[in-house]
């Protein structure tokens, strides 16, 4: 497995080895894939691309591993996904968001988390049908990771609804006022967001001041504790797309929680959630290919249909990207993330 | 209508704040010929100062400022006297420029160490209703924000003016020979003068504090605004830092509400590289500050 453990993404990279930990213990524990127990290399990224590219490098050629956990910080993933191409190693990807990762048409990186674009088009999907949106304006950050939001309109104008407006903002923008006032005018009911997590309190506490009464709805990047902390009440109410909640009802997850708080002395977040299906998928892909070979490995992820995780009913499609057949959103309520659910959008 | 008048409103508060800034470059620019780098990251550290005194200390805001404003003065004055003073006689204006590098990347460098990359929540204290005005909201930060900083510039503009050692600043700043010839210790209100802006960076970073949050690398890009302030309002001109700054926060607001937040500092700095061609010495010409 190569993580980001240390740098920008380590909060990310912590989560994912945690979780693998965990879930690898279990399968292990319940007598490992047909009788051989699974062993686990970790190398840290430093979530920096090329010393992600070396970790790669030293995992396949000298560890010689016949399967990769790839990195959840998404910059260190095209670093080195076209190595695994070339060596022929499958890869499952459980955080990696950036959906240039899997429009490369890569035949060896499967990614069960959520794709950003996929998310945007299921939040739209979910203002629409759920929320009975019309009056939508969008308030996407002005970088690439920002656009991945503009599919939130493509996929409304399907639906039917042109948005009232694209504001756009820089990260660490101090006042959020201009781009708020225009949306004001323009009469909008409801705010899509798509940025960082810092930049979307910020707002929450503008359109407070501003006594604006709109909903607000955000990215999966929000979805961190930080964001109530920086936000306050102000961000009470608001409602972001996310494949996991620890407050959830679920079984399932409940018994996550509860195993992971045991293990690691905190709450897992979503992050979380996804790499213990990660190595869930993995396992279930091994037992499957019956042997440790890499080309059965890839065709058994491939194959991969309907898994029961804790982030949903996963399934890969042709890009390798998880296919998701519920839409989880969270609301902030009482300064927590709780579950906002609501039925399949198809 | 509205939206114009509210959108001028809200680049006021930011206006404010790129005016201590200004007032602190223009200080040090006066009495010793010099750009301070680290102007912007004395900011950051009047923040984080007062973040921890918000927090951890948990008192209320105006002990918070003042407190902070004080701390920040002699923080000023240590780094004035260890980095710039020794052989400040000799040293050329480019070696006490790149000193002032320096002191900038040593800020950020610790306060990396001690607090990561990571964002942190100022104390709401003053928060309450915004106050409505014929259909504008007028926020409390901004009145917050604008009587401090008026409070501070009143009380910088009657020290230089009517005390003994403003007028002995004043008087070095203007004829560093001449003043040394009649017994002024130039070497210390240099100190002061640097000390003062860093005590005026740090209100800043205090004042912007509950409006934004707290972070690291805060001060590079308010830092960099709060000198185009200074040049569009003259540097070394007291009145035009305080106009520069209040011009920029409002020009600052209204590209984003009327052409696009991508444009905002482009348009900013652009209007910087205008002035620095067309009218290099800014709106309010400086008197006497050249002559020296």
């Amino acid at each position: 497995m190569a993580a980001p453990l240390t740098g920008n993404g380590a909060s990310f990279g912590i989560s994912q080895r945690n979780a693998v930990q965990l879930a690898m213990a279990e399968i292990n524990a319940g007598g490992g894939i047909s009788g051989r127990q699974l062993q686990l290399l970790v190398e840290d990224t430093k979530t920096e691309p090329p010393v992600a590219v070396t970790a790669v490098n030293k995992l396949i050629y000298q560890d010689k591993v016949p399967v990769l956990i790839g990195s959840a910080a998404s910059l260190d993933v095209p670093a080195y996904m076209e190595m695994l191409e070339k060596a022929h190693i499958p890869q499952i990807l459980p955080v990696a968001v950036l959906p240039k990762i899997t429009e490369s048409h890569l035949k060896w990186t499967f990614r069960n988390a959520l794709n950003d674009k996929i998310a945007a088009a299921k939040m739209a999907e979910f203002a629409y049908n759920t929320l009975g949106a019309r009056k939508i304006a969008l308030l996407i950050e002005d970088s690439a990771f920002g656009s991945t939001g503009l599919r939130f309109a493509e996929r409304l104008k399907e639906l039917g609804v042109e948005p009232l407006t694209v504001e756009r903002f820089t990260r660490g923008q101090i006042d959020f006022g201009p781009q708020l006032l225009r949306i004001r005018s323009f009469g909008a009911t409801h705010i899509q967001f798509w940025g960082y997590y810092a930049d979307y309190a910020q707002v929450a506490r503008k359109l407070k001041e501003l006594n604006m009464k709109v909903q607000l709805m955000g990215n999966q990047a929000p979805v961190t504790n930080k964001t109530i902390e920086l936000g306050g009440d102000a961000v009470e109410g608001a409602i972001n797309i996310c494949l996991f909640v620890p407050t959830s009802e679920d079984p399932a997850a409940k018994a996550f929680v509860q195993k992971y708080q045991t293990e690691y002395g905190e709450v897992p977040d979503t992050w979380a959630a996804e790499s213990y299906d990660g190595m869930r998928i993995l396992a279930q892909a091994l037992q499957v290919a019956g042997a440790v070979d890499p080309f059965k490995i890839r065709d058994a992820l491939a194959a991969t249909k309907d898994f029961k995780g804790l982030t949903g009913t996963i399934s890969f499609n042709k890009d390798g990207d998880a296919e998701f057949k519920e839409t989880f959103v969270t609301k902030i309520e009482g300064g927590r993330f709780v579950p906002f659910k609501m039925a399949a959008s198809h | 209508m509205n939206t114009l008048a509210q959108q001028i409103l809200g680049g006021l508060t930011t206006g404010f704040i790129y005016a201590l800034l200004a007032l602190g470059f223009s200080l040090v620019y006066q009495s010793m010929r010099l750009i301070n780098f680290a102007q912007g990251d004395l900011f950051m550290a009047g923040a984080f100062i007062g973040y921890l005194l918000a927090v951890k200390v948990h008192l209320p805001f105006l002990p918070v400022l003042v407190l902070t404003v004080t701390l920040c003065f002699f923080l000023g004055l240590a780094i004035e006297r260890l980095t710039l003073a020794p052989r400040s006689r000799t040293a050329s204006g480019v070696n006490l420029m790149i000193r002032t590098i320096g002191v900038s990347v040593f800020l950020q460098g610790s306060t990396l160490l001690l607090f990561g990359t990571e964002e942190y929540r100022f104390p709401d204290q003053l928060s309450g209703e915004p106050i409505l005005f014929g259909g504008l909201v007028v926020s409390r930060s901004l009145v917050i924000v604008g009587t401090a900083s008026l409070a501070l510039m009143l009380v910088l503009w009657a020290f230089l003016k009517y005390t003994a050692l403003g007028t002995a600043m004043r008087a070095a700043s203007q004829d560093r020979t001449g003043a040394e010839m009649i017994g002024i210790d130039v070497p210390r209100t240099r100190s002061l003068a640097y000390a003062l802006s860093a005590a005026l960076a740090g209100a800043g970073g205090v004042l912007i504090g509950p409006l934004w949050y707290v972070h690291q690398s805060m001060g590079v890009m308010i830092g960099l605004k709060g000198f185009t302030a200074a040049v569009i309002g003259g540097m070394g001109s007291m009145p035009g830092a305080i106009v520069g700054g209040l011009c920029v926060g409002m020009i600052e607001n209204l590209s984003t509400g009327y052409v696009s937040s991508t444009w905002k500092d482009a348009i900013v700095f652009g209007i910087l590289l205008i002035m620095l061609s067309v009218r290099p010495d800014g709106i309010f010409r400086m008197r006497s500050a050249e002559r020296a």
